[in-house]
């Protein structure tokens, strides 16, 4: 143990302010589902879909589930907002964890906020951003 | 980095001469990670419920502050839905010569003097400046619903 | 020439706040930060001492006192009056390579250089040209200990160090089995030690007496016939009835000397009747002096329940000062705070604002990219989920209100 291991919850509260506070990325944002929910297991997140990209001026809702395990364990993404990435099941939404980088080498100092912003990356890269997307405010 | 002197003086102190009605045990993977359960003082509606907390000494620990939240739901103005508690000594007024075992008392003092003009949890504050009696009613219905021992 | 012992300086680092002391040292020398001994103690214009590192500390993050909260500067600050840092240099701690075997304990201020040029345990460089690693001082003089070698049963190769724990497990080793004098292969020992039928073990009644002991191999013939194997599950019951009576009797005790009231009880008396009567010359005063026995008893618990009256009342008086004090620092917090929450909530309900722009300008962009047929769908959704956002933001903006 070299350093202090902040523990699930102060670390999610950590992360509640952050994003109360506005201080995180301008392009997402996050809150917590329920405000009596004092596990802070289950999240929203917002991101606005990067410029130059089919995604522009889009804006997409997550679903982010933190569970006992977390941050040992990342956080489970499910898209609500429709959107055709590789990383995507098309049927339920859910992020595939071995398809995004953040997820699959999993690190304890990672945020709910790196998820938000990297999946954001990923709509603006080369291979997805010209993707043909489905209709704009559609659901899984 | 082990765990600095100071912390586990304090750890063995808090087991050695426990406070009466507060009791702080680390867990056994995290020595700067402790669980909780202050005893509503005597004359306020907290009394008879057992309250848990968890606490968290930070790296800076003395020189930043302790984080601490109530994990058992309770109706009070300086507590908010998550369990925050909003305590001068835990922000601004912080000081390196105060200790775990002054924190938890400040707070069992909170709950024998609940403070609605600094408020945390808005709707509860306005509630107990506007209708006292019936606020004190329902925290002490809800510390027989959540903070039964 | 390995180079003397003497001339091989440690740079193990030592921790004086980490040392442990001989005796637990007065209240009065720790420091209010650290709670150890202070270390290079200096004091405030408000006179209060800490070590010079932990008052800096402090200082980086407020400017006042810890202890009284009075403001306060680095100019503030001076060394100590020199008969404060004499106790505490002096004061006698144990040689923090006390696990590794040192017994050794000084005074404080000769502790580092206990370590540096002294103590066997401290770790020095290897006195082989080239090695990097450490060795404990009194062993500086032998072999290098980090040299690889080959095991001389198995393949692997381990650090001379490491070599001795190696043999006692290396797979291709045997052993001897401690009760039965055979070689097993290390891996086979320990399930082989388990049941060895040579082991000499206790009858399993030992506990209640039976004082038989075999190798295990006949230790069946012996349970059969043994009156304590027979006798256990009886023994067994009086033994845990035993228990609870005692606990019982225990509690029983307890309560007993609560009830019991503080006056005057016979057995003192009557132990002075018993010394006086084995006097017969004194017999005629023993009722006089009985007397007067039971009255100092009776001016004794007189005095007794005095004190203890005053104790409580000093008791209630010190509660109602705590009480008195929390109230107090209430309306210090009110004072305080309510400036801070002020700003608090300002900057929530712009930040609430900045928010609703940046929705209003997205829902703006999106009715204006709608059109037609297929936008009805999609802006009714849209709408849709707007408000649900709106609902969640006014959440979070009200949770911002709260902080």
């Amino acid at each position: 143990m070299s350093k202090a291991k902040v523990p699930r919850n102060f670390r999610l509260l950590e992360e509640l302010e952050k994003g109360e506070k506005g201080l995180g990325a301008e392009s997402c944002s996050y809150g917590l589902d329920d405000g009596d929910d004092i596990m802070m297991s289950n999240w929203t997140g917002t991101i606005l879909g990067p410029p130059h990209s089919a995604h522009e001026n889009r804006i997409y809702s997550v679903r982010i589930h933190c569970s006992e395990q977390y941050p040992e364990q990342p956080p489970s993404v499910t898209f609500i907002s429709r959107v055709n990435l590789p990383c995507v099941d098309q049927t339920t939404g859910a992020v595939d964890a071995t398809k995004l980088p953040c997820l699959a080498q999993w690190r304890y100092e990672y945020t709910m906020e790196h998820v938000l912003v990297e999946l954001r990356r990923s709509m603006g890269i080369p291979q997805n951003k010209k993707l043909p997307q489905p209709p704009e405010g559609s659901t899984f | 980095m082990a765990l600095p002197k100071r912390i586990i003086k304090e750890t063995e102190r808090l087991v050695a001469e426990p406070v009466p009605g507060i009791e702080a045990v680390p867990h056994e993977d995290n020595l700067r990670y402790f669980d909780v359960s202050i005893h509503g003082p005597a004359q306020s509606p907290y009394e008879g419920g057992v309250f848990k907390l968890e606490l968290f000494l930070p790296e800076d620990y003395p020189m930043t502050p302790p984080k601490i939240r109530f994990l058992t739901k309770i109706y009070h103005p300086n507590i908010d839905r998550l369990g925050r508690i909003c305590l001068d000594v835990l922000k601004a007024n912080w000081s390196p010569a105060l200790q775990i075992r002054t924190i938890l008392l400040s707070i069992q003092a909170l709950l024998g003097a609940p403070n609605p003009d600094d408020p945390l949890a808005n709707d509860v504050a306005q509630r107990w400046k506007e209708d006292e009696p019936g606020a004190i009613a329902t925290a002490r219905e809800w510390t027989q619903k959540h903070a039964a021992p | 020439m390995a180079p003397s012992r003497s001339s091989r300086t440690s740079l193990q680092s030592v921790d004086l706040r980490a040392l442990d002391y001989l005796a637990s040292p007065s209240a009065n020398l720790l420091c209010p930060i650290c709670h150890s001994p202070l270390i290079t103690p200096v004091q405030t214009r408000c006179l209060h001492t800490f070590c010079s590192a932990c008052i800096s500390l402090s200082l980086e993050r407020s400017l006042t006192c810890p202890v009284d909260r009075k403001d306060l500067s680095h100019d503030d600050v001076t060394p100590a009056p020199i008969m404060i840092t004499n106790l505490v240099n002096d004061l006698v701690v144990l040689c923090p390579n006390r696990e590794r075997g040192c017994g050794a304990s000084c005074a404080r201020w000769l502790v580092e250089s206990h370590v540096r040029e002294d103590c066997g345990y401290a770790l020095v460089k290897c006195a082989k040209d080239g090695c990097d690693g450490m060795v404990e001082r009194k062993d500086v003089e032998e072999e290098c200990v980090h040299e690889e070698v080959g095991c001389q049963f198995c393949e692997l190769s381990v650090r001379r160090l490491d070599l001795d724990s190696h043999h006692r497990e290396c797979p291709k080793l045997s052993s001897e089995c401690p009760h039965c004098a055979e070689s097993f292969l290390n891996p086979d020992l320990s399930i082989h030690i388990a049941d060895c039928p040579a082991e000499i073990i206790d009858c399993p009644a030992s506990h209640f007496g039976c004082p038989y002991t075999s190798p295990r191999s006949d230790i069946d013939a012996h349970t059969s016939n043994c009156h304590f194997v027979a006798l256990t599950p009886i023994l067994q019951l009086h033994t845990e009835r035993i228990t609870t009576l005692e606990l019982e009797n225990r509690t029983i005790r307890q309560k007993l000397e609560l009830l019991t009231p503080p006056r005057p009880l016979p057995t003192p008396s009557s132990s002075t009747t018993i010394s006086s009567s084995s006097n017969p010359p004194a017999n005629d005063g023993s009722s006089t002096n009985r007397d007067m026995t039971s009255e100092m008893q009776d001016y004794t618990y007189h005095l007794y329940s005095e004190y203890e009256q005053l104790r409580a009342d000093v008791e209630r008086l010190n509660a109602q000062i705590r009480e008195l004090d929390v109230k107090q620092d209430m309306a210090r917090i009110n004072e305080g705070l309510r400036y801070n929450d002020e700003m608090t909530g300002m900057r929530a309900a712009m930040n609430g604002l900045r928010m609703q722009l940046h929705w209003l300008v997205a829902s703006r962009r999106e009715t204006g990219a709608g059109s037609g047929g297929a936008g009805g769908g999609a802006s009714r959704s849209v709408a849709g989920g707007s408000a649900g956002d709106g609902r969640r933001m006014s959440d979070s903006v009200r949770q911002v209100m709260k902080l």
